[in-house]
């Protein structure tokens, strides 16, 4: 199982955050990964680096640069590397 | 009927009690929550704007705001900005300060002529008229007209700031200077528009329980009363019914706070200095802002209750979130200083758009009486009760009395916090409330401040009296040290 978290601290969730779900949900049924990610939150990860990015982990590693214009190809790349 | 008296108030209510909903139900989106907001304004004809879409955009806006967004479509996100005017709800009033009213009857005395020293006045073919290049807005002729014909006129949200942190745009749309807001929501609660308004996490809240992070509450004492006949033991199980791990009372950092206070008055006492309270963030943050030298020297070193209270949860429980839930605003703003271990503040009004969303109403839950601060930590709601509790922390310590002054309101705070700078302050200890008559008065209230005094002396009076030390003796805060 790929672990996805997703920052919900007070700057990842103005930058976004919540919009990524939907975004993330439709990739994992697009490419039928249900049973191959899980979604979750996280507490703000103290990584806010720049003032428009979204941190997000995936397997615990910290994606860069990771904002609601790019969120689809990286994550669609960084996941299919995974799988 | 709605539940506020004011309709903007209710829209925004309405408004936020919607995206808990639709968060609850994972069905969140702008156009979810839009759609709804057009239906709040129905048909075409318009009650409060020159339009029904004014007003389904002033309340798009305010749909922004409650999705902890940005007002007026601005892109990116500024965590000052706690506190923010909705230009299209800002209905840009009167900034003609000094007015003639029809009640002038160009009366033989002319006491307004000879009274203005600018000659800003003269007689016009019905009535005085006033020459606004030349008014200094001094307000002597108000004063001596017989008619009470000339009147003043603020705009409230201007008149409210203690700060003048407000100006206006060209277009005569009131601006805050985030550089001297303080954060008091005072013109928030003057703003008969509801143009100003503060941002919400009410959705990455309810995200994070949705998601299964542990989450704990911490509730202010001035929740006590605020939601109809509910007790205490029934609100703190309607929030934990929200999913929320565990719900603590404020008060028992009150009783920590207090405690600590006392020792640190006494050190100020010898040095010759008074010492402020550090309880209320917009006072805080005036004295940090607005008079550095008092900060340095007077602001008690002592973290908040909310804080201190945190600091604990969070050194008992590293991988939970702490959401403080509280009648202030400016505690949005305090959660986010670099010593903050809070993670969310909500409001008492965004706590119960949770509640109504979810169906729970804590009047009808069974809850079981546990009792953890003393009735000193839980008045700190109360304009006075801070300076009580410290007084009560010097009694049971066996120490000396001392003397205190409460500053009641946010002006009154500004005139107090001048007199220390000047040193003209003859008191050991001054507490600051920045709402007139305490927390019980914030901003983000749902009953009547006096209603809630009531009710908090009612159920109080069957708590047990205990004194801080027993508090204290319940809620261990050693090892955790609760200055900034």
């Amino acid at each position: 199982m790929i672990n996805v978290d997703i920052c919900f601290g007070r700057n990842c969730y103005a930058n976004g955050a919540y919009d990524i779900l939907p975004i993330l949900n439709r990739i994992i049924k697009r490419e039928g990964w249900e049973d191959k990610v899980k979604i979750n939150g996280s507490l703000c990860m103290r990584e806010c680096s720049n003032e428009k990015d979204i941190s997000i982990k995936i397997n615990g590693k910290l994606i860069e640069g990771i904002t609601l214009d790019n969120i689809r190809l990286i994550l669609n790349t960084e996941l299919k590397k995974l799988i | 009927m709605g539940l506020f008296s004011s309709d903007a108030r209710q829209f925004k209510f309405d408004i936020l009690r919607e995206v808990s909903e639709e968060t609850f139900n994972g069905e969140l989106s702008d156009e979810n929550i839009f759609e709804y907001v057009k239906k709040l304004i129905p048909g075409t004809k318009a009650n409060y704007r020159c339009c029904v879409y004014k007003e389904r955009e002033v309340l798009r806006q305010r749909a922004r705001l409650a999705m902890g967004k940005m007002a007026n479509d601005e892109p990116s996100y500024d965590s000052k900005k706690v506190v923010q005017v909705i230009e299209a709800a800002c209905d840009g009033c009167t900034i003609m300060k000094i007015q003639i009213t029809d009640n002038c009857r160009k009366c033989m005395a002319k006491p307004c002529l000879s009274a203005c020293k600018f000659g800003a006045i003269h007689m016009g073919r019905d009535r005085a008229v006033i020459d606004y290049e030349k008014c200094k807005e001094c307000g002597l002729c108000v004063k001596v007209c017989p008619f009470s014909a000339i009147i003043t006129t603020e705009r409230p949200c201007y008149a409210a700031c203690p700060v003048n942190a407000i100006g206006f745009d060209e277009n005569g749309i009131a601006v805050i200077d985030y550089d001297k807001c303080i954060n008091c929501a005072q013109c928030q609660i003057a703003c008969p528009f509801g143009a100003v308004e503060d941002i919400s996490w009410v959705v990455p809240v309810i995200q994070l329980i949705k998601m299964d992070v542990p989450m704990y509450a911490i509730i202010a004492p001035a929740i006590q009363g605020q939601f109809e006949s509910a007790t205490l033991p029934q609100i703190k199980k309607g929030i934990e019914m929200l999913g929320f791990k565990g719900v603590y009372e404020a008060a028992i950092g009150a009783d920590a706070v207090a405690y600590e206070e006392e020792t640190e008055l006494l050190e100020h006492i010898k040095a010759g200095k008074p010492l402020t309270t550090s309880c209320c963030p917009a006072f805080v943050n005036m004295a940090k802002l607005h008079f550095p030298t008092v900060y340095e020297n007077n602001v008690s070193t002592l973290l908040s209750p909310m804080m201190a209270l945190a600091k604990k949860l969070k050194h008992d429980h590293p991988e939970a979130g702490i959401v403080f839930i509280g009648p202030c605003v400016a505690k949005k703003q305090e959660a986010t200083e670099s010593f903050s271990s809070v993670d969310f503040v909500l409001t008492f009004e965004e706590i119960l758009a949770m509640l109504i969303a979810k169906r729970i109403d804590p009047q009808t839950l069974e809850a079981k009486e546990e009792d953890y601060p003393s009735i000193f930590g839980r008045n700190f709601a109360q304009g006075g009760g801070v300076s009580k509790a410290v007084i009560q922390a010097a009694k049971e310590k066996g120490h000396e009395d001392f003397t205190g002054y409460y500053a009641d309101g946010s002006f009154e705070c500004k005139k107090q916090l001048t007199l220390i700078k000047v040193n003209k302050f003859n008191y050991n200890i001054l507490e600051g409330m920045s709402c007139p008559g305490g927390c019980i008065a914030g901003p983000a209230t749902i009953e009547d401040p006096n209603i809630i005094k009531g009710r908090m002396a009612k159920e109080n009076l069957q708590a047990e009296k205990k004194t801080i030390e027993k508090s204290l003796e319940i809620f261990d805060f050693t090892g955790i040290n609760i200055h900034r």
